[in-house]
């Protein structure tokens, strides 16, 4: 009989990382540098046949991927044609109007230029008022259709009317009258991809989804047998479904990261620190949850998607070295990361310090090579400074990270993958106040193992606004939710479990907590729990009226049994004089320093702890 | 439609850029460059809040000491007061409390859609760097200071103005420069400001140029009317330049044309001045009005620009630049360890109405020719909106904003 595997793929920026696993099988782990040029069934097809694995041994293919990250990020996907109220085509331009820097001179546009040029947006009458009503009819549908005609086939529109998600019959009716006249595009309906209040968040996701799809689809159809992907919430869906909402695949990698990052803290309030070639990302994980987010950053777009809470800073192993007015400065990621070049990079700083050892899976590591780089570019070849600054950088980061989501950073434990994350985690650790660092077997393979592990998820919103003295009201829209999410995951062939929660503030706040909540609870024990939620995420509870204003439900089901955790394989031991004690694995490089202590875990990690 | 636009200051230039966008093909006409007038030196502030007219209750009472004190924050010339006279009384006569009321009623209309109108011309302009939201302290001596113009800030709260009020302590977080002089602060969150007026101006002109306005450097000196049009405007130099529409925005020289096509408008000029600290060493995050010295202070990307009084002195006198030394010395003692090694002085005329509004409407006896000037204290924040607006009236679509209070037959009796 054939060998049947689970196969786990994350495609990142410079890797593409493999975990297989199978009953009665060995688990077979996998790293390979990623062939910027090939196409993604190319590199699944190549990395499959390094691995030893025929395609017919893939029962089940899990991919997470960077593309709807770039594409977005570099502003390879889009234009995409607008359709808005009249009066509120000027909604992307519009944004929130507010600069982190007052005195920046050239901000980021609220909405990338690229994605919603003026000329491809219309504006359409009829009015939905605040309440959902229809205050005016749809009128002028025939303009759109023409402003329409324009467009190549197959490009996207995105319909965002005003209080579409309390009432989507506008969108609904334009949507069809657009099928029927340009049945080729591709269409985005903002009560659909994000139906939550505030116009222009939901304007922009709606555009990003709309500019993801004929991306999406292209590259990702093909592809056998069809895989299931990973989405920013954390969970898995089959390629249609993915394809149907691509904005969730945004950030795909970075949440199998954070996913893994919660396995791996068994239960405790956990910062993952997943470094590798180009990023860190930093997520956070409370009494072994990851912590959730209403919004993603991608470099300086912000887009309002459910998404586990990670954070990308500008910091990997192929971060350049350069000084500055006699200041050492950092600057955007080597390409290829890492492999050397004329470029100083951090990988060529802990290469000089004795770091890294000789040879590396898919890094050339020549120690003349990088001496003479970092020379020519800092004037000398002492790499401790650089390496210092950038813990120091990612230090300051993780503990602003923490804080603000009320996690103290000098109890959790701090979980570190990556390339390069166990290279540097003891150290930023002891900047944080820290006292014990989770390197995980296979560090290197983080990502991919949390794709391994992820669920099969969906999830449903219904924007509202109510005290709290009415939640029994919500009870049957969450009753149809649930069914309706359990319909759904039957159709994928799991049984799902589904989860309620409510967005919650208190009166005139803006912002929203999610509380998990089951249907027929009293309202005081939602406000008790509420109260609490605010108290250790913002620090206090003012307490007074506090309202609804959104129900969520999201149904996770197991998909086939959990992967055996890798074992971690032997290490090779290196000392330096100072006493830092280096292990060398396939994958990545651990380093302890002096002070610090490494206990195995049962379940193969290692846990470092600081004398205190 | 081909429109001529008359002045390419604040106010022409963003009336241009939204005729733009309804597609018409615009010809600025002026002998001066973009923001080379008013729009080029003043203070900056993009105000939601500013929307009380100078002529305030009780105003008549001051008048004696502006004749007498000529370096004082309001003055008038002697050898003025006479031509000036007939415009100040009128002036007065709109300082009771129901006619302020219902002036910035109208001027919070003007002024509550500043940035909607701003941003998506900033955003095409690649400009929208040069304006930021950050807020406006409102700063007294004290608390008691402060209640002596309590009426006029419980006005703009009732006209939805945000404003909450800063104690001493917070004051100093807010602003640490501000320490010890002043010890009773107004937020207004929502309040903004350019880091240069005249680089705002020059952004959205330049981009009125690459979508295909053109640029007539001269003087208009009348216009060409048959069949109750204007078909043509006549140039200094006896030139001519034919046209379908005009948007006349000539800021303080505007009465002399708008004169020609309807009843006479009382515009007068309100002379004011700047001193520019191109070695601040502030931090200021925020624009700081000093209520009591009546002194704007925004800290810009050239420097620190301090920029207020009033001088009635018309528009051919020479600047009189000891009144921007008196704001010098008023800064000084606002921020004792402000560094004024190196400073630059400017006067500029605000375009200036009896009533503090501006004229936003048709011109009375031509159905082609719509008038944008007289924003007096507020230009730069009711430039765009008044764009925005005469693009509906030209369009001929229902304005966004009730304009009657800015009707150019206001004054015919
Ligand atoms: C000291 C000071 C501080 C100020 N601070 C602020 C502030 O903080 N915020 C604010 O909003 N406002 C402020 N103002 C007011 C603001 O500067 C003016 O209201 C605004 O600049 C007026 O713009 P404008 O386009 O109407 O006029 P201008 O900028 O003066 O432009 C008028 C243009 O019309 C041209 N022109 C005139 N006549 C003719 C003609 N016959 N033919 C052709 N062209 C002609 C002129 O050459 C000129 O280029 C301040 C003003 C001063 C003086």
């Amino acid at each position: 009989m054939p060998r049947r595997l689970d196969v786990a793929i994350d495609v990142g920026g410079d890797f593409v990382d493999l975990v297989a696993h199978g009953a009665d099988q060995p688990t077979i782990l996998l790293k390979r540098p990623r062939d910027p040029e090939a196409a993604l069934g190319a590199t699944v097809a190549a990395l499959l046949a390094q691995a030893g694995i025929a395609p017919a041994e893939v029962a089940r293919l899990r991919l997470a991927t960077t593309l709807a990250t770039n594409a977005l990020v570099n502003g390879t996907a889009g234009p995409v044609a607008l359709v808005a109220t009249r009066g509120f085509a000027d909604v992307p331009d519009l944004g929130r109007q507010s600069k982190r820097d007052p005195m920046d001179e050239a901000p980021p546009p609220p909405t990338p230029h690229w994605l919603s040029p003026p000329d491809l947006r219309c504006e359409i009458g009829g009015r939905i008022d605040a309440r959902g009503e229809e205050v005016e009819p749809l009128e002028g549908l025939d303009a759109v259709l023409a402003h329409l005609a324009r467009l190549p086939p197959g490009a996207s529109a995105a319909i965002c009317l005003l209080f579409a998600p309390l009432n989507p019959a506008h969108e609904l009716a334009v949507a069809q009258a657009i099928a029927a006249a340009r049945p080729d595009l591709r269409l985005s309906l903002s009560h659909q991809v994000d139906p939550g209040p505030r116009e222009f968040e939901r304007t922009l996701a709606t555009l990003a989804d709309a500019a993801l799809k004929p991306l999406a689809a292209a590259r990702l159809s093909g592809l056998t047998p069809a895989p299931w992907v990973l989405r920013a919430e954390g969970g898995l869906a089959p390629l249609a479904e993915a394809l149907d909402h691509p904005l969730g695949l945004a950030l795909s990698g970075p949440a199998a990261g954070a996913r893994a990052v919660a396995f791996w803290a068994q239960g405790e309030n956990a910062i993952g620190l997943d470094m590798g070639g180009t990023t860190t990302e930093v997520s956070l994980v409370r009494a072994g949850q990851p912590l959730t987010a209403r919004e993603i950053g991608l470099g300086a777009l912000r887009l309002r998607c459910p998404a586990l809470d990670v954070e990308s800073l500008a910091m990997g192993g192929g971060t350049t070295l350069a000084l500055q007015e006699g200041r050492l400065r950092f600057g955007p990621a080597a390409r290829p990361a890492g492999r050397g070049g004329a470029q100083a990079t951090l990988t060529d700083a802990a290469l000089c310090a004795g770091w890294l050892p000789g040879a590396a899976p898919g890094l050339a590591l020549d120690r003349a090579a990088a001496a003479a780089a970092l020379v020519a570019a800092l004037g000398t070849a002492e790499a401790a400074p650089a390496l210092e600054l950038a813990e120091a950088v990612i230090a300051n980061a993780l503990r602003r990270i923490a804080l603000r989501r009320g996690l103290d950073p000098t109890r959790a434990l701090l979980v570190a993958g990556g390339g390069a994350g166990p290279l540097h985690a003891a150290a930023i650790a002891q900047r944080i106040g820290a006292r014990r660092v989770l390197l995980p077997p296979t560090p290197g393979l983080l990502s991919a193992f949390g794709v391994a592990l992820a669920p099969a998820a969906a999830s449903l919103e219904a924007s509202c606004d109510l005290a709290l003295e009415y939640v029994a009201q919500l009870a049957p829209q969450a009753a149809a939710q649930a069914a309706a999410l359990t319909a759904r995951l039957a159709a994928w062939g799991c049984t799902a479990r589904p989860a309620h929660s409510l967005a919650m503030a208190y009166g005139g706040q803006a912002e929203t907590l999610a509380v998990p909540f089951q249907p027929g609870e009293a309202p005081q024990d939602l406000a008790t729990r509420f109260d609490a939620l605010h108290a250790a995420t913002r620090g206090h509870d003012p307490g007074g009226a506090r309202r609804m204003l959104a129900l969520r439900c999201v149904a996770e089901a197991p998909l086939g049994p959990p992967p055996p955790p890798p074992s971690p394989g032997t290490l090779a031991h290196r000392t330096l004089p100072d006493g830092t004690q280096l292990r060398d694995g396939a994958d990545a490089t651990l380093r302890i320093p002096p002070g610090w202590q490494a206990m195995p875990r049962a379940d193969g990690a290692l846990l470092l702890e600081r004398a205190a | 439609m081909r429109i001529a636009v008359i002045g390419n200051g604040i106010v022409g230039t963003a009336t241009a850029a939204w005729l733009q966008r309804d597609g018409h093909q615009v010809t600025f006409v002026d002998p001066l460059g973009p923001a080379e007038a008013t729009s080029f030196g003043n203070a900056g502030s993009l105000s939601p809040s500013a929307c009380l007219p100078v002529g305030m209750p009780g105003m008549w009472k001051k008048v004696p000491g502006w004749l007498l004190d000529p370096l004082g924050p309001l003055a008038v010339r002697w050898w003025y007061a006479p031509v000036v006279a007939p415009w100040l009384t009128r002036f007065l006569r709109h300082s009771s409390r129901e006619e302020v009321v219902r002036i910035a009623t109208a001027l919070r209309g003007l002024l509550a859609p500043i940035f909607d109108c701003y941003e998506p011309l900033l955003q095409r302009a690649n400009g929208s760097g040069l304006m930021r939201r950050s807020g406006c302290l409102y700063v007294y001596s004290g608390p008691e200071a402060a209640r002596q113009w309590a009426w006029g800030m419980n006005l703009r709260r009732s006209l939805g103005v945000e404003m909450r009020d800063v104690a001493e302590d917070e004051l100093v977080a807010l602003e640490p420069d501000l320490k010890g002089r002043f010890r009773f602060g107004i937020l207004a969150p929502e309040n903004g400001s350019t880091l240069d007026p005249a680089a705002m101006t020059r952004a959205l002109f330049e981009q009125c140029e690459r979508d295909g306005a053109q640029v007539h450097r001269a003087r208009v000196t009348g216009f060409r009317v048959k069949g109750g049009s204007v078909h043509a405007l006549e140039l200094e130099g006896d030139a001519t330049l034919e046209t379908e529409g005009v948007v006349l925005a000539g800021g303080a020289w505007s009465a002399r044309l708008a004169n020609q096509l309807g009843p006479r408008i009382p515009l007068e000029t309100q002379r004011g001045y700047h001193v520019t600290v191109g070695s601040n060493n502030l931090a200021l995050r925020h624009t700081v009005m000093a209520v009591e010295h009546n002194l704007m202070v925004n800290p810009m990307r050239m420097g620190l620009r301090l920029a207020g009084s009033v001088e009635f002195a018309g528009l051919n006198a020479a600047p009189d630049f000891r009144r921007a030394a008196m704001l010098l010395a008023r800064g000084k003692e606002m921020f004792p360890h402000l560094d004024t090694s190196v400073t630059s002085e400017w006067m500029g005329h605000r375009p200036c109405l009896p009533d503090s509004l501006p004229v936003i409407g048709r011109a009375p006896r031509v159905d082609n020719a719509w008038f944008a000037f007289g924003h007096g204290h507020i230009g730069m924040c009711g430039a765009a909106s008044t764009g925005r607006e005469i693009a509906h009236l030209v369009a001929g679509r229902d304005p966004e904003i009730d304009l009657s209070a800015f009707a150019p037959t206001r004054w015919a009796a």
